[in-house]
């Protein structure tokens, strides 16, 4: 095997390398199997809880230039070793367990958590060759492992003993389940036109990736996960000035660094969730030949989407309960079932057409519902007036008030 | 002893275990996050029988939707997580006896038929084959549509006496 072989494949090449070197050491088939894939979640693992140092730092880079700061800059160049100082920080912190808290949820909690966040890389497909798992139900066990995250926050706020962690996690869990619903039916859409729950089958049936075929499925799932990573503007669970700092309050040390550490992974494990479905994966010009260009398509478009979530956090202030369950339940939920079963019915009309006269169908239908959605919206708008605390001159902010007036400035 | 049997042992006492500790423990919360365990532990025997579906269904509904529930409940009742509760009632003995003949009654029905002996085989199917014969076996007629159907209704029934409970009769 060459240089050249070897670099367009690299990964498979160490695994194939590794397999041999276990047989001829006499391992059975069975456990050299269990041992590589073992190494590979180890080695996956590792790297996404290293790369969450980067992404601290650039988070807080870029949300500081947002807002007219200049972000970390002190520690090396550009600030960028900030992340590796406040990690030693965090390591070195005295561990306070406070008093009353029920010892084994409490210590198990943060493990969950970062667990139910790195679990579902094993089925990203990150090359045409390089996948985890290719689960036949790859989709369900996204929303499965979004489930298992919800346990570990019950359990953080249950466990500290503080009644605040206590409401807080009651928040966040209400609005993860609540958020999974919407999520669960655009998924169910992509499924319905890729004919597949396998998440390699759905990055191959995207010849033309699904965000032209459902821009507004993909506008619905983004915001679905931007309220399943609890990020803002649906940050409600860690609404400093109301609960204190959310479920996480009584946690110290490393203990606290790990859900810090869940809270960014899974802003860019939900981007490459999202490029995966929507945007085609590791679908470009030569990925089918050379693999390793997969993983950085794959890294480039989980970036542009995680940047995206990034702005958005810097940009807007945070809903209110009330209303973010309303977005949920009378605006995102209903428009989903509504395109779930649009889709249906125009796909079984188009269905022998040929693929272009289907993309412009599906296209044409998306942005029909997106405008019918607008006109409902703006009808609500007109006849409920919304009671606002403060003076007319200062109106409190909320988003829309801030769109609506930069709109009317600009 | 290949990986197979070491991770079905493994993880068959795990769920035994936890399921033992589910209904002997006095605090209900912690009751609760063994019953999460004991589930998660059939949802990885279906894994390791090849029933992914199924794994991931387990999963999903019953940990990610009942159990939570279960959680919310938990803790949302009033004097319920106290430790002076008893698990047990006076008659737990005859319930011991109850559960345990019918136990026995139920295995030896079960082996008398046929296909209790053989052992399992690999499903001809591979990959989305096996989901896709789910599916149509779930509304085929000759398959389990009745049964399905019926279930949705039921499902349905439910939820709507649900938004019957929680209405708000004040307002009308």
């Amino acid at each position: 095997m060459n240089f050249i072989d070897f670099l367009k494949d690299p990964i498979m090449a160490i695994a194939e390398w590794l397999g041999n070197l276990l047989s001829t050491w006499g391992v059975s088939d069975s456990w050299s199997t269990f041992i590589l894939y073992f190494l590979g979640a180890a080695v996956l693992g590792t790297l996404a809880l290293l790369l969450t140092l980067i992404f601290i730092w650039a988070e807080r880079k870029i949300i500081g230039r947002l807002q007219d700061r200049f972000g970390p800059n002190r520690v090396g160049p550009w600030g960028i070793f900030q992340s590796v100082a406040d990690m030693v920080k965090i390591f070195i912190k005295e561990h306070i367990i406070p008093d009353g808290v029920d010892p084994v949820p409490y210590h198990l909690a943060p493990v969950i958590v970062v667990a139910s966040v790195l679990m579902v890389l094993a089925i990203v497909p990150l090359s045409s060759t390089l996948a985890g798992s290719d689960l036949n139900v790859a989709v369900l066990f996204l929303l499965a492992v979004g489930g298992l995250g919800e346990i570990g926050i019950i359990m953080a706020g249950w466990g500290s003993n503080n009644k605040y962690a206590l409401l807080s996690a009651f928040r966040a869990s209400a609005q993860m389940i609540s958020y999974e619903i919407p999520m669960a039916i655009v998924l169910l859409i992509t499924v319905l036109l890729s004919g597949s729950m396998s998440m390699s089958d759905i990055v191959r049936a995207q010849e033309v990736p699904f965000i032209i075929l459902l821009p507004l499925g993909a506008l619905i799932f983004f915001i679905a996960s931007i309220a399943e990573n609890g990020r803002a503007p649906f940050d409600l669970a860690e609404a400093e000035s109301e609960l204190v700092a959310g479920f996480n309050v009584e946690y110290s040390g490393l203990k606290f660094g790990m859900f810090y550490v869940a809270d960014f992974l899974r802003a860019f494990i939900s981007a490459v969730i999202f490029a995966t479905i929507f945007l085609g994966g590791w679908r470009g010009p030569g990925a089918e030949t050379i693999p390793a260009l997969g993983i950085i398509y794959l890294v480039i478009k989980s970036l542009f989407v995680w940047f995206l979530g990034v702005w958005i956090r810097g940009s807007l202030p945070r809903y209110r309960i009330d209303q973010m369950m309303m977005i949920n339940w009378k605006f995102l939920t209903p428009l989903a079932i509504l395109l779930l079963v649009l889709v249906m019915l125009t796909g079984k009309l188009v269905d022998n057409a040929g693929s272009f006269i289907q993309v412009v169908t599906m296209l044409v239908l998306n942005f029909i519902l997106l405008a019918f959605a607008v006109w409902v919206l703006r009808r609500r708008e007109k006849r409920e007036k919304i009671a606002e605390i403060g003076s007319r001159s200062r109106p409190v902010a909320r988003p829309d008030n801030i769109l609506k007036n930069n709109m009317m400035e600009g | 002893m290949n990986v197979q049997q070491v991770i079905f042992i493994s993880f068959a006492l795990v769920t035994v275990f936890a399921a033992i500790m589910v209904v002997s423990l006095r605090n209900l919360f912690h009751a609760a996050l063994w019953l999460i365990v004991a589930l998660l532990g059939v949802a990885s025997i279906f894994a390791l029988l090849g029933a992914s579906f199924f794994a991931a269904v387990q999963i999903l509904v019953y940990i990610g939707a009942i159990a939570i529930l279960l959680i919310f409940a938990v803790m949302l009742t009033r004097n319920i997580m106290s430790d002076e509760t008893t698990q047990t009632n006076r008659a737990w003995g005859l319930a011991v006896i109850l559960v345990v003949v019918i136990f026995f009654i139920i295995v030896s029905q079960i082996s008398t038929w046929s296909g209790f002996s053989q052992p399992l085989t690999d499903l001809p199917l591979s990959g989305q084959e096996s989901i896709l014969a789910l599916g149509k076996g779930f509304v085929s007629p000759n398959g389990f549509a009745l049964p399905f159907e019926t279930a949705s209704v039921l499902l349905l029934a439910a939820l709507l006496g649900g938004v019957y409970i929680a209405m708000d009769r004040e307002k009308e």
